[in-house]
């Protein structure tokens, strides 16, 4: 449980209860006025907890309709620290980072990233370790699951990182739906087995195969079984299959393992799934075309980041959250007898100081990440602000009016059901490629994946064709370089259980 | 005297990015690691390239492109030249309709492109369907990229070759067109053989400056399709972005760039010494 002492704030104790401004303490009670730090995160909904235009100042950290947002102004106040943040479209965020990390420029003192990048960010030696800064500054990190702590916001063994968004996968359903008798009824009878939210991936498909075709919403349309994202970020719709089929993506010898068993069997329920199942057109759906098919009932189920539950609670959508469950993704591989599932935690992002910070601003970035950590509105997904819970945080007790206030169109016991899901999920996370060359790695799996959505090879093929891709990319970045930061990551996967036995 | 300034400043714009980009792709550099230095690498770089499918793919895709666009625009572009040349009425106001494609940026134009041809809500596939020519949500832009690419391009373009056209329309001498008319030739008469080959160097000089853009197509194709199904519909120019600031493969990046320009430099080379009557008048 976390502390209750004022100087060790988190969310799960700090300003929704201590009420007044107490909260404020720990950060008062380091002088840094007048030191002025730069920053940087990818633009849009996730720009908005560090400065909404939209807001205004003076609305609270707990009051007002965008409440918690537009952070930096509220802690320059606080602490007297100068804070310019910037904000770069997040398809230029690899491209810009690296150039100013890799030219020395340093730019930019706290550095918000996507997960993604940790191999060539912390793995190319760009951090700075923030173990002593954790402890002097009193930073609660023990409502972190192990993986985000250990994985996601480690490397090497060092904390490099707090979280900002934690944009696990989760499998969502229509509650309604899948409790309609008839439907249930029908389902039974072709299957042989009762309707409920997917266990394994083959019941995914099932699941996809009933529902696609036929109006089974009401409304006079053909529906269909299943909706995902291959469009933006493609390859990851494999990984979370891969994650769940007990598949790691190097043996410790920096071998890749994709054309096996675990790789072949994701492909081939991922083809199954998108080519049989999603509606027309969905290779080439955007986010917010994905969510939109789901959230306006097009589809009664799909495997997608956290947005889903809280775009449903905005009641901007013919779906309501309260009509959406949300539970760990379906599992694949049986593990002495236990099935193996896990929930891909990526992109997500991360918050981290550059190594060309001055030693003399480096505890002042530290603060203003302290600050978005514990004070900061993460932990309450809107709708509206893009954020995901990156730890159980977002159980915080009494945190349930915020998020009632926050989503209008979901009860207390749907938002309850959605917490839930979301810890599940971070519980049994599962990374991305963490290493460096992630962008090299996973552009080989889109490439060989959407051939084989279109049609062009089988998922054996594919999988073989990534695997000749993958050990290129390792002899071109260096296999002994590779190797040795694989090491550490693998340490991390065996202390976490994710490595096969 | 007084012009050296400039020259020395338009040599160092011009002339240090070559010279850079020579450097780097004749290392060996892992950029991407703090602290790493370049060491020689000869030729390994351009070998790479060289056994590279994914670039022979995408000098395929781009060839390809070329092959197409640019004839569709050329002819295009002479014949709404060729219309707008006379005297009719509202010549103006549509001409200057006509060349507001050209005034977008790649991206904007991709973006256009993108909602058009979008299965679910755009208006393309609806009035296809309505006309019986193809079933709905027929995806074109994951069934038919290139394709796509090339549409897009073509009504991004084809004004480009318009105004040159009409420009040279303008330019041409009055009398030998009167003595053709003198003379009894017909209008398709006078068209093939007195107006083209007197356009034939304005076409030229439009069909040079189209393949040397098209080989760098980049905004239409990343926006609309982002050279996918896998890299179906990837332009060179796409993978050069991609393997630099994607992957932060500079080296390879410059070796792929310096292949690139010299493929270029000997298609034109090419097609200048081929091109019937040259390039002048």
């Amino acid at each position: 449980m976390a502390s209750s002492s004022v100087s060790g704030l988190h969310p799960a104790t700090g300003p929704f209860y201590l009420g007044g401004n107490a909260y404020l303490q720990p950060f008062t009670d380091f002088d840094f006025k007048g030191t002025s730090i730069t920053g940087v995160v990818d633009s849009g909904l996730n720009y908005i907890p560090f400065v909404d235009p939209d807001e205004g100042y003076p609305n609270s950290v707990t009051s007002g309709p965008h409440f918690g947002q537009n952070q930096v102004p509220k802690f320059q106040d606080a602490t007297g620290i100068t804070v310019t943040m910037d904000a770069v479209d997040a398809g230029d965020t690899y491209s810009l980072y690296m150039t100013d990390l890799v030219s020395g420029t340093g730019k930019w003192n706290i550095i918000v990233y996507f997960s993604t990048y940790n191999g060539d960010i912390m793995g190319g030696g760009y951090t700075y370790p923030i173990d002593d800064l954790v402890a002097k500054y009193n930073v609660d990190t023990s409502l972190m699951p192990p993986f985000i702590k250990q994985l996601y916001c480690s490397y090497a063994g060092h904390l490099m990182a707090l979280p900002y968004d934690g944009d696990f996968h989760a499998y969502y359903y229509r509650k309604d739906i899948f409790s309609n008798p008839d439907i249930m009824s029908k389902f039974k009878a072709k299957y042989g087995y009762d309707l409920a939210p997917a266990q394994t991936w083959k019941q995914y498909n099932d699941i996809g195969e009933f529902f696609t075709g036929w109006d089974w919403a009401g409304d006079g349309k053909p529906h269909y079984g299943l909706v995902e994202d291959i469009k933006d970020l493609g390859h990851e719709q494999w990984m979370q299959r891969f994650a769940s089929w007990q598949g790691v993506y190097f043996d410790e010898n920096m071998n890749p393992q994709v054309n096996t068993p675990a790789g072949i069997s994701a492909a081939t329920d991922l083809l199954t799934a998108i080519t049989k199942y999603a509606p027309p057109g969905d290779t080439s759906l955007a986010w917010e075309e994905v969510i939109s098919t789901f959230c306006n009932g097009t589809v009664p189920q799909m495997v997608a980041w956290p947005d889903i539950g809280p775009r449903g609670g905005t009641g901007n959508y013919s779906v309501k959250g309260d009509q959406i469950g949300t539970t760990l993704p379906p599992g694949g591989a049986t593990v002495n007898g236990n099935l193996v599932r896990r929930s891909l935690v990526s992109p997500g992002r991360v918050m981290v100081i550059s190594k060309y910070t001055p030693p003399e601003k480096v505890e002042a970035v530290f603060l203003l990440m302290k600050w978005m950590y514990e004070v900061g509105p993460i932990y309450v997904p809107t709708g509206l602000n893009g954020e995901d819970p990156p730890d159980d945080a977002c159980d915080a007790p009494g945190s349930l009016p915020y998020w009632s206030a926050s989503n209008t169109a979901w009860s207390a016991a749907g938002i309850q059901d959605y917490i839930a899901g979301a810890k599940t999920c971070l519980a049994n996370g599962y990374p991305d490629i963490y290493l460096p060359g992630q962008a090299q790695y996973v552009d080989s799996l889109d490439r060989h994946l959407g051939e084989m959505l279109a049609g062009k090879s089988t998922p054996t093929e594919a999988m073989s064709s990534v695997n000749d891709d993958w050990v290129g990319i390792t002899k071109d970045i260096g296999l002994p370089k590779q190797q040795a930061l694989w090491k550490e990551v693998v340490a991390a996967y065996k202390a976490l259980g994710l490595w096969p036995s | 005297m007084l012009v050296m300034p400039a020259i020395a400043i338009l040599l160092a714009l011009n002339l240090f990015p070559l010279i850079y980009d020579i450097f780097l792709s004749l290392v060996n550099w892992q950029i991407r690691f703090a602290g790493s230095q370049p060491t020689f690498a000869g030729a390994s770089n351009f070998a790479t390239v060289v056994t590279d499918p994914r670039f022979y793919n995408d000098v395929g895709v781009t060839l390809a492109l070329i092959a197409v666009v640019v004839p569709v625009e050329n002819f295009l572009g002479l014949g709404l030249a060729m219309l707008l040349s006379r005297k009719i009425r509202g010549s103006r106001v549509i001409g200057s309709i006509i060349i507001m494609p050209l005034a977008l940026s790649s991206a904007v134009a991709g973006m256009i492109w993108s909602i058009l041809l979008f299965c679910s809500f755009g208006p393309v596939d609806s009035i296809l369907e309505l006309l019986g020519i193809w079933r709905t949500c027929a995806n074109p832009l994951w069934n038919y990229p290139i394709q796509s690419i090339m549409v897009a391009d073509i009504w991004q373009w084809t004004p480009f070759f318009f105004l040159i056209f009409l420009a040279g329309l303008s330019s041409l001498p009055r009398e030998p067109l009167e003595a053709a008319q003198v003379d009894g030739a017909s209008a398709y008469q006078t068209f093939r053989h007195v107006t083209l080959p007197m356009l034939a160097p304005v076409m030229g000089v439009g069909v040079i400056l189209r393949m040397m853009d098209v080989f760098q197509t980049f905004g239409v194709p990343y926006i609309l399709t982002g050279g996918g199904p896998g890299v179906t519909s990837e332009t060179i120019a796409l993978y050069i972005y991609r393997a630099g600031l994607g992957f932060f493969n500079l080296t390879y990046a410059a070796a792929l760039a310096l292949v690139l320009l010299v493929v270029v430099s000997v298609l034109i080379t090419l097609f200048v010494r081929i091109y019937p009557g040259g390039l002048a008048r």
